[in-house]
């Protein structure tokens, strides 16, 4: 092949790598484009966000949370497609080329040879001699990335808008009623940072995720109130929603009771009845023949007692007595008394405490039955004991326990004492999971009336920017700006109709009402400080069947609207 | 001698290479002789690759008229020498007729040439003859030929001229006309040598040798080496370039700078055109490219236009110098070429 034919051939594909060197210039130049048009985009909306927000914030208007951020996250969208189509013709990228890596035009002057018909002789060699080039160099060394000087009034821009949407406003820039608000909000956070501890703790024994996100978010709520972070209107929107959340978490751990409950505590007592006195008169013989007769006598009243015992807790007491006296005398119970009467208390939804201290006993005794220290006679009553309890417990929920008792039992039965003791150890980790659940409720019900308690003081104290005032000391000509809500009724008896505005924008709805106002009067109650009230106090009332079920639907769906408004408010 | 026209790759390469030889050679040889002034060298030798005259300004002794002379030695071209006086007349340039008597008795007029009949001709001190005597080599800088007696002789290719004046001593000299200025490709300026240079200077010219220059190449070379680099490439946006440039010369255009406004009368020439492309050919082979670029014409720029430029009354009293003008001029250009905003 002669050097001409070699040339030609060069020479055809010459405009294809041409283009795809040029291409990969402009893809690094778009690039560079984009951060630039964001780092500038970023300075000025943040800039400008930042002085608005804390505009905002002085004079306590209400804005979306996440805008700012929403509207940078436009700007770097909106960078990154006007870089994409930001005119980059190939001779504009070539010479730029050519200038920054002193290729003396060869780039710019190739591209222009290539559109000819015919090149000459020349103008061939440029392009080659321009290929060559192109071939060698990298897009990072004719447009490396330089940290632009706006980089850092960027920087500012974003810390000064962080700084003034997330840092509290200086006591000194609120007015005396806003002090007092955030004040008070304080110290219901210290109040309710007790309760969140314990919510966060049975969440995580009943190893249950929705109530431990629960808990971080009340956590992260009464971090923020104590910081004074928040303002009113947001901490009561705030919490009025984890009341929700932690209502709905109340409700499910409550359905963890078995339901089987009232038929299994009544067979769980009598055979904590049977078994603890017939541990006394067993241990009143033992006493006997010891000469002990005090003693003997003392069990033989705690026989009779636990005969006639009516509830669970006097088993308790009983178990509690009967121990001391079995530790006086040196005497082995077998499975612990109160662990039947616990079980009861359990399934009669009696007191958690109890039915915890009652595990401890028998994981203790777990431990013992693992370790081998209880002698062949103990092993075997105990053997016999849980046998019984895990008939007992077979019909109910706990059946899953049972089956872990009866293979513990037949373990005993076997001399295997240390698989006995995992049995049980596994049994007793299923009896503790129901309990956290049980607990976690209990939690969850303790923290939602702590931030109702918190909530309350919104009611109380101030009342939107128009402050405390009476309906009749609103202003005739006062701006219509939010829902106004009537709090109180001066004629209780009579129907009468009611206007009432969804929101500022929203549409107003006319509905007869009994016990409103008689005059149509603008409240001054914003929305939002009623809304978890009301709209709990008409699911009651549904509930308990005072409203007619088919106004029930309309009712549902006018909270559903207002809280529905919110969200989107909120976003 | 007319060179083909070049069609492939690889004849340009060949070229380009015969173009980088002989201008090393001949830098080589001029070195031997030339104590410094690389870039009066460069200059010169530019605008002898581009059959183009040179104005060579500077003081007396500084060894203008031994460039001159050894680049013809070099290139073993004919070499003529005029001192122009204010008594010199336009016959003892281009020559003239006398009267001649045959063997036979007869007597006829016969052209007798003048020392412009010569390839390389030095017009030393060219401001001190009269303006109608300067004008004498009007139509052989540009036409190659010269009239005499109603006749028009051509002249022996390449045609050089190398002029010289001095900058200082103005007194009794006449100050080249607009017309003949424009015809010189370049303007070259003659600093004084440094203090290295001048002990270089006086080592080689006062030992027992006096060093001379080998011939490199035959004239036919050189005009066919001519021919070779204006067949070199010029893109549309570095002719632009030049023509941008040529164009904010002159005071009443929209591109040209305040200080071109301000100072001057009327600005280069399409001649200052074809000089800056002319040039920035020869620069690109000399470089070993095949395309000008915008940077040969940025350093062919002064010497192009600097006496192509016309200053006003107030460019003369405030002693404005053309150069700094040009260097406003080739900045503004720059600045309006279009770039990527990174």
């Amino acid at each position: 092949m002669t050097a001409e034919a070699t040339t030609a051939i060069s020479l055809q594909a010459a405009p294809r790598k041409l283009r795809r060197g040029l291409r990969n210039l402009r893809l690094h130049v778009r690039l560079q484009v984009a951060i630039r048009l964001a780092i500038v985009g970023v300075a000025l909306v943040s800039g400008l966000a930042a002085l608005v927000v804390l505009g905002l914030r002085l004079w306590g208007a209400w804005y979306p949370l996440l805008l700012p951020e929403a509207a940078l996250g436009a700007v770097v969208i909106l960078s990154v497609l006007t870089a994409l189509i930001w005119p980059l013709p190939d001779r504009m990228i070539a010479a730029s080329a050519d200038r920054r890596l002193g290729l003396r035009d060869r780039i710019g002057s190739a591209v222009q040879f290539i559109r000819g018909e015919s090149p000459s002789g020349m103008e061939r060699a440029t392009i080659l001699d321009a290929l060559r080039h192109l071939g060698l160099l990298r897009p990072s060394e004719a447009f490396p990335y330089v940290v632009p000087q706006r980089v850092k009034v960027a920087g500012l821009c974003l810390a000064a808008l962080f700084l003034a949407q997330f840092l509290p406003i200086p006591a000194l820039l609120l007015s005396k009623q806003e002090r007092e608000e955030k004040a008070e909000l304080q110290e219901h956070a210290a109040r309710i940072e007790p309760l969140v501890k314990e919510l966060e703790q049975t969440a995580r024994q009943a190893d249950d995720e929705e109530a431990q996100e629960v808990a971080r978010e009340l956590r992260k709520l009464m971090q923020q109130l104590q910081r004074g972070q928040l303002d009113k209107k947001r901490a009561l929107l705030a919490m009025a929603e984890l009341e929700e959340k932690l209502e709905r978490v109340e409700r499910r751990a409550e359905q963890a009771r078995p339901k089987t409950a009232h038929e299994a505590a009544e067979k769980l007592q009598r055979a904590a009845q049977e078994s603890l006195a017939s541990k006394a008169r067993g241990l009143a013989r033992q006493a006997r023949e010891q000469g002990d007769q005090r003693t003997a006598r003392q069990l033989e009243q705690i026989a009779k007692r636990a005969d006639k015992a009516e509830d669970p807790s006097e088993l308790q007491d009983l178990a509690e007595q009967l121990n001391e006296k079995a530790a006086e005398l040196g005497a082995s119970l077998g499975l612990p008394p109160e662990v039947l009467s616990a079980l009861s208390e359990f399934f009669g939804g009696g007191e958690l405490e109890l039915s915890e201290e009652a595990l401890r006993e028998l994981e203790q005794m777990s431990q013992n039955v693992a370790e081998g220290s209880l002698g062949a006679e103990d092993l075997e009553l105990l053997a016999m004991e849980i046998e019984q309890l895990s008939e007992l417990l077979s019909d109910t929920e706990l059946a899953e326990m049972a089956e872990l008792l009866k293979q513990a039992a037949e373990c005993m039965n076997a001399g295997d004492a240390l698989r006995a003791g995992q049995y049980l150890k596994e049994a007793l980790g299923l009896c503790q999971g129901k309990l956290g659940e049980l607990g976690l409720a209990g939690a969850c019900r303790a923290s939602r009336l702590g931030l109702a308690q918190a909530r309350r003081f919104g009611y109380s104290s101030g009342y939107g920017r128009g402050g405390p005032m009476k309906q009749d000391q609103i202003p005739p000509n006062a701006p219509p700006t939010m829902l106004f809500a009537p709090r109180q009724s001066d004629n209780p008896g009579d129907l009468a109709r009611v206007r009432a505005q969804i929101n500022p924008q929203g549409p107003m709805l006319t509905t007869t009402e009994k016990g409103a106002p008689t005059k149509v009067t603008e409240s001054r109650v914003p929305y939002y400080e009623v809304i978890g009230e009301y709209s709990k106090a008409a699911e009651d009332a549904m509930s308990r069947e005072e409203v007619p079920p088919a106004y029930r639907s309309t009712v549902r769906a006018y909270f559903r609207a207002l809280q529905s408004d919110e969200a989107a408010a909120e976003e | 001698m007319s060179e083909a026209a070049i069609t492939t790759e690889e004849q340009a390469r060949q070229q380009g290479e015969r173009f980088r030889q002989l201008v090393d050679g001949l830098k080589a040889e001029v070195g031997r002789v030339i104590v410094g002034m690389e870039d009066v060298v460069e200059n010169t030798l530019i605008a002898l690759l581009a059959n183009g005259h040179v104005l060579l300004e500077g003081v007396p002794g500084l060894g203008k008229t031994l460039l001159v002379r050894t680049l013809s030695e070099a290139l073993d071209l004919k070499f003529a020498r005029i001192q122009f006086t204010p008594d010199l007349m336009p016959a003892d340039i281009t020559g003239t007729m006398v009267l001649w008597e045959k063997p036979t008795g007869e007597r006829e007029f016969e052209f007798q040439p003048g020392p412009v009949f010569a390839n390389v001709v030095l017009a030393d001190e060219i401001n001190r003859a009269t303006p109608k005597t300067q004008s004498a080599l009007l139509e052989a800088m540009q036409e190659h030929s010269v009239t005499v007696s109603g006749m028009s002789r051509k002249l022996d290719e390449p045609f050089l001229v190398f002029a010289t004046q001095n900058p200082i001593e103005m007194e009794g000299t006449y100050p080249l006309p607009e017309a003949q200025l424009d015809r010189f490709l370049f303007k070259v300026q003659v600093d004084f040598p440094s203090l290295v240079e001048l002990h270089e200077i006086v080592n080689r010219t006062t030992g027992r040798e006096i060093p001379h220059a080998r011939k490199v190449a035959a004239k036919e070379e050189i005009l066919a080496l001519g021919e070779v680099a204006r067949q070199v490439a010029v893109a549309e946006h570095v002719q632009d370039f030049a023509l941008r440039l040529v164009l904010a010369t002159h005071p009443d255009n929209e591109q040209a700078p305040d200080s071109v406004r301000r100072f001057v009368r009327y600005g280069a020439s399409p001649r200052g055109g074809q000089a800056l492309i002319l040039s920035g050919k020869v620069r690109a082979l000399m470089d070993q490219r095949f395309n000008v670029s915008v940077d040969d014409l940025r350093a062919s720029a002064l010497c192009a236009l600097r006496h192509r430029l016309l200053l006003n009354f107030e460019g003369r009293a405030e002693g404005t110098n053309p150069d700094d003008l040009i260097h406003e001029a080739v900045e503004q250009i720059a600045r309006s070429q279009e770039d990527v905003p990174v």
